[in-house]
Formats: C-alpha cells, structure tokens, sequence
C-alpha cells in the first residue's frame, strides 16, 4: 500500500482564500463607507457653503443698500440746503464751488459733487481744479432720466468725466416754488471705496463677492479684480438669470470660466442691484477631498495589517489542520499507531486530542473487528464440519436401518408377520424421511454458507422458466400464469432462482385442489422501493400462524394435505436475508396467499 | 488373463454387507477385495505393507471408492493412485453419502470416473450398487494394461 499520498497542490489554499476574502471584504466596505461618507460630507459642505453665501450676500446687499441711501440721503439733504436753492434758483451756482469742496471732503463716500444748468452745463464742482465746468453734459442717462421725472434719481454707473473715476451718479433736481427745474446737484458716488468696502468684507476662503448693477443686462459695480468695474456681466450663469428676474436664492452652478460655483444671490433692497457670493466648488470640498484621501490611505493601511495578521492567524490555525490532514491520511492508509501531537490550547487543540481519541477507538474496533472475523472464520468453519458430519455421518446409519429392515423383510419374510412386516415398513419409511430431511437441512446450510455474486439478474425470465418447468412437471394442472415483464435485482442468480423455484412450487403446490389456479409473480413500489411478490389463489392460511412460517420444517398443513417438510420458506427467506431484503406474507384460507419480498 | 475383480474401499461395515449382498444378489460373481481403510487400500494396490509381495501388476477392473476413511482419506488415495504410473488410468468410482459440492469437485479434478452418492433408501441404494456393477465389470472397456 502507498504509505504516503503525495501533498495536493491546490490552485488557492486555505490561507490564500481566506486572506483574500478579508482584503476583499476590508475593501469593499471601506469604499462603500468611503463612498457613503463622501457623499454625504460632500452634500452637507456644499449645503453649507450654498446657505452661507445666501447669508453673506444678504447682508452685504444690506449693508450696500444702507450706505448708498445714507449717502443719498445726505446728498438730498445737501441740495436742499437754503444757500444751494437761492444759488440755483438765482441761477449762480458758480457760488457754491466753496460749499461744494467742503462738502467732498467730509463726504468720502463721494468722488464728486457738481451742480448743473438746466441745459446740463456744469456750472461748478467739488473736484478741486475740474477741467470740466462748461461743459455739457446733456448726454448722461442721469441727466435726461432727472429732466424727465424731475425726481432724485441713481444712474446707471459710469466712469465720471470730472475725476475719471468709475462712480454712481445721483442726480437730484432743484425745483422752484412752481415745481420748475432750475438747476441740478449730482454727485458721483465712489464705487472704489463701495467695491473695497463689499469686496473686502471677509467671506471665507476662496470667497469672493460681486455687485452688479442690473440695468442694461448687468454691469459690474463690485469686484475683486477693480479693472473689471463697470464692465459688463459676462457669460451669464443662472445665478446672474434670476438676479436679473428679482430672485434670491442658492445654487450650485457652471460659471464662465467653465469649473463649477456655489453661489449665494440676492437683489440689494431699494436699488436697481444684486449681489453674488461666490466659492468655487473646488476649494469648497477641498477639505472633503483631503478627508477622501486621507481615508484611502486608512482603508489601504487596514487591508495590509488585516492581511499580515489575518495571515498570520489563518497560519497559526491552518498549520495544525494540515498537520490533522496528514495524521488522517496516514490513519487512511493503514498507520494506525500515527497520533498528532498539537500543543494548542484552544478548539483546535481540542480536536487534535479528539483525533487522537478517534483514532484510539478506531484501532480499537479495528482490532475488534479483526477478532470477529476470526471467529466468524472459526465458526464457519465449524458449521463447514458439522455440514460435512451430517451429511456424511448421520446418513450411514440411517442407510444401515433401512437396508437391514429391507435384508429382513427379504430374508425373513417366511418368518414374519403381517404386522412385523408392517413395522419394519415404518422403521423404513422413518428412515427415509429422515434421511430427507437432513437433506433439507444440507439445502439451507448450503444456501447459507454459498459465495453469492453480484449480478444483474433478470427475475421475469427466471419465474418464466421455472413456471415452464412447473408446468412441464404437472401437465394436468390448470394454471394461468401471470409474469410482470423486465423485472430485474441485483443479486446472485442462482440463489434467486432458488428462491424462485420454492416460492413458485408452494404456488402451485396450495393450489393443486382447485380446478383452476391464477399464480402472479409482480412488483410494486413501497417507500420508494421495489417489493416482488408471488401470488396465488390457493389455500391460503390463517394470518394468525403467519409467523411460524419461515422456521425450517414449520407446516401449516398436514403433509397428507400438501407434501413437503417445510424448509422452503426458510430457504426463501434465507436467500433474502444474504442480500439484504425482508420477506412477509398476506394471505387468507381458501383465498390465496401473497409472498412478498425486498431485495436491496 | 487374470479373473476380473472390484476393489471396495470402504470403513463401514455395514455398508460393506449390504453392498456385497446387493452385488451377489445380482450375480455379480467376480472376487470383490474390501479394504477398511484408505492404508490399506494403497498397501493392497502397490504391494506394500501387509501386502507386500502381492503381484502389483494384478489390478481391479474399478475400485469403489469412499471418501471418508480412517487414516488415510479417499481423496489421498484418489491423488496417490493416480501419481502412479501403474495406476494412472485404473477406473475410480467415488461411492461415498457426501454431496458436498466442495467433494464432488476434487474428486473430479483428482481424476475420479466417476461420483455416485450412496441414497438413505436402500432399494435405490441397491439399484446403483448393481448398476456401477453390471456397468464397470460387463459393459465399460477397461483400460490396456500398459507395463
């Protein structure tokens, strides 16, 4: 025998496996969390960032609209001084180029102040040394617009004339007691020192702020970038679409220069303007990506120390089950004295001394087994021998009985009796009897010790020829008979024909008396299983006795009704005994009976 | 030409009666030899023993031939003969109550002629006793004696 079974060569072993399984495993949950984690920051932030510009811009556009009124407020309250109505309504404004110097210089939210003609000449100017008085400026939207309405009005910004720089005009007309124009007061309100003052308010990181004057599709009033000022809005986002429709709101959106904004927007109350707070995407959820990164590492770090230590354990736990398989293999393979020594003390300690026990018991049994078999050996042999002495011992003597009564019978036949002859008759039928019935015993001791073979038997071509020889033997017998076709079993052919044979003999024997007899050899399924059965209307017999059947020599009728010595059935049953079957009968008197049997 | 005669080896002395009885009764009148035990039956064969100085070319036309013997069995017996070139073709019948499959077998592979199972009822005990007589000693050609 091959002691030792060369190690298999898996394509993946255990440890392999199972490493991979938690590296894949550690993975997929890390980036599901990852990805989740994520997610969910990443919604919350922008939420944040969204809600938080909406609340800077607010309050920037509340902050502007204050001061703009505030400065208009004092720019009104400047025109109506006494000193400016009598100039202009006297149409000497030049007078006021005093007023109107002292006026810049404590107004700093003012590049400049002018006043003007009804023909929009400027007459005079805050600005020291203006290069402009005398000119026309007739032409300015504020000029027409305060011409027309004849109504302090804020036009659209433009880059002044007088200082050069860009400003909000404010125009507000002098009217006399009959409500005619007589002159205006214009200032121009500084959006430099409005810019710094919204655009340096601190917004947060990579915020930024941007005013916007709404008329004429959008010119920009406040910026980071103060070369940008009063150009016009460029490539409009939607934030810039609803400013301009009246809305306030946040939104997420792609700018012109194509990367994603949050952007909180809001119109400025009592002006014609609208504010944005802008914070790029990007630098929005940088810390989400910093935190994405920095998560990855984690998850890639666990998988290696998971991996190093689950290999380790999976080590320290597969080691002694290789060493089971071996200690296995080896019992397999016929070293019973093999035990594994595991020193864990844990479960699979446990299972080594387990083993170790399991393999003490099984060269146990083995050894008991072996002893068995010896006996069994032994006591077949002496069966062999008793066998052997019955059939050859036990016949001598009766043979001398019955040759002897024959001598006397023959030679002394002068010298007996009718009775005496009588009596030697019955020591010789007696005799012979006996001699049957040993020969009977010799049948079932042969059956049970014959060498069966395994084989694919067919059972309805046997009952057929065992019927034909029925019948060849009985010609005066009326039977039908009735033999399911492609019966087969596995089993041992000759044995089964002898089984056949007894059972179909009874057969026909128990029904001899009647004038026609119906005998069946079938099959049907029980629980999965084939059970045979043979069939007669015969005799039959009282299911009370149905138990004493199958003992050799039990009849349960006189041998005057029905000849035999009774070992049939205990032949029969013998049979299906050696291949593993149960064997019972059904049967009623005078209906029949029913033998049936398994054969497994 | 020597006088035909049957050499019956057989233990049982009441077989031995009724077989010699059987045999007469049917005027089967040839010298019948009986040797009790498988020793002496091979003594008387090959000349040895109490026999010794018999004619060994002097054989029986059959031996009937039990297989349960004292001594020596019928089977040793049955190989012993047929290892000697003198009585390698000498006619066996195995006369014996054994219908051991195990019996039958050897003795057909030892050689034996033939295998004849003594029944329990005499009267067809007695058939087959005069049947192997008239049969082996009138109608069976025996073999020519080759030394």
């Amino acid at each position: 025998m091959d002691v030792r079974t060369p190690h298999k060569r898996y394509r993946l072993g255990l440890v392999t496996q199972l490493i991979i399984l938690v590296a894949i495993v550690t993975m997929v949950i890390g980036g599901i969390l990852g990805i989740v984690l994520t997610n969910t920051s990443a919604n919350t932030l922008k939420q944040d960032v969204l809600r938080n510009n909406l609340a800077q811009a607010d309050l920037a556009a509340q902050f502007a609209s204050n001061y703009v009124k505030a400065v208009q407020a004092s720019a009104r309250s400047f025109a109506s001084r006494p000193s400016v109505v009598q100039a202009e309504l006297a149409d000497t404004p030049e007078k006021l180029q005093l007023e109107l110097s002292q006026y810049l210089q404590i107004q700093v939210a003012l590049d400049s102040i002018s006043v003007y003609d009804t023909q929009g000449i400027q007459r005079a100017s805050g600005v020291t040394n203006a290069t402009t008085i005398g000119q026309s400026f007739a032409d300015r939207e504020w000029f027409q617009q305060a011409v027309a309405t004849l109504q302090p009005y804020g036009g659209i910004p433009v880059k002044s004339r007088t200082t050069g720089k860009p400003v909000f005009p404010y125009v507000v007309p002098i009217l006399d007691e009959q409500g005619q124009l007589r002159g205006l007061v214009t200032c121009g309100i500084s959006l430099g020192t409005l810019s710094d003052a919204i655009v340096n308010i601190n917004y947060g990181a990579g915020t930024r702020a941007s005013l916007n004057d709404l008329r004429g599709g959008g010119i920009i009033i406040a910026h980071v970038d103060p070369a940008r000022i009063l150009t016009a809005v460029s490539g409009k986002n939607e934030a810039i679409t609803r400013l301009l429709a009246g809305e306030r709101g946040a939104i997420e959106t792609r700018s012109s220069g194509g990367e994603m904004d949050l952007i909180g927007f809001t119109p400025v109350p009592d002006l014609p303007w609208g504010i944005m707070v802008i914070t790029p995407r990007s630098t929005a959820l940088a810390p989400i990506n910093s935190m994405i990164l920095k998560s990855t590492l984690i998850t890639l770090i666990s998988i290696l120390v998971v991996g190093f230590l689950g290999g380790f354990f999976m080590l320290r736990i597969t080691r002694p089950l290789l060493k089971l398989r071996d200690a296995a293999r080896k019992l397999a393979t016929g070293e019973s004295g093999y035990r594994v020594r595991l020193t864990q003390r844990n479960e699979i300690g446990e299972l080594g001394n387990e083993f170790n026990r399991m393999a003490d018991a099984l060269t146990e049994k083995e050894l008991q087994l072996h002893n068995r078999a010896l006996q069994l050996e032994q006591s077949n042999q002496e069966l062999e021998a008793f066998a052997y002495s019955v059939s050859h011992d036990l016949r001598a003597p009766l043979r001398s009985i019955d040759g002897f009564s024959q001598v006397l019978l023959e030679d002394y036949n002068d010298k007996l009796d009718a009775a005496g002859k009588n009596y030697l008759q019955r020591v010789r039928a007696a005799a012979q009897r006996m001699g049957e019935l040993i020969d009977d015993l010799l049948m079932l001791s042969r059956v049970t010790r014959y060498e069966m073979k395994q084989e694919k038997v067919d059972l309805s071509a046997l009952a057929g020829e065992v019927t034909n020889e029925l019948q060849k033997a009985q010609p005066e017998l009326k039977v039908t008979s009735v033999i399911s076709g492609s019966l087969t079993a596995n089993g041992d052919a000759h044995l089964l024909r002898i089984a056949l044979t007894n059972l179909l003999d009874n057969a026909w024997k128990f029904t001899g008396k009647h004038p026609d007899a119906r005998i069946e050899f079938g099959a049907t399924q029980k629980d999965g299983q084939t059970v045979y059965f043979v069939r007669d209307d015969g005799a039959g017999f009282d299911m009370e006795y149905a138990d004493k059947l199958f003992a050799p020599f039990q009849r349960l009728h006189t041998a005057s009704e029905f000849p035999g010595s009774g070992i049939g059935l205990a032949i029969v049953q013998r049979i299906v005994h050696r291949h593993g079957g149960k064997i019972w009968v059904e049967s009623e008197v005078e209906k029949g009976a029913t033998v049936y049997f398994t054969l497994d | 030409m020597k006088n035909k005669f049957i050499l019956l080896v057989e233990d049982n002395p009441d077989d031995v009666e009724l077989i010699l009885r059987t045999l007469k009764k049917n005027s089967i009148a040839n010298e019948i030899v009986v040797a009790r035990d498988g020793v002496e039956a091979v003594d008387f064969l090959f000349a040895t023993g109490s026999y010794a100085g018999r004619d060994v070319s002097n054989l029986p036309t059959v031996i009937l031939l039990d297989l349960k013997l004292p001594k020596i069995d019928g089977l040793e017996v049955l190989r012993r003969i047929r290892n000697d070139e003198r009585t390698k073709l000498l006619p066996i019948v195995i006369l014996t109550s054994s219908r051991e499959d195990n019996d039958m077998i050897t003795s057909y592979k030892l050689g034996a002629n033939s295998y004849v199972r003594k029944p329990v009822d005499f009267t067809q005990f007695s058939e087959a006793t005069k049947a192997l007589g008239l049969f082996w000693l009138i109608w069976n050609e025996p073999p020519p004696i080759i030394l």
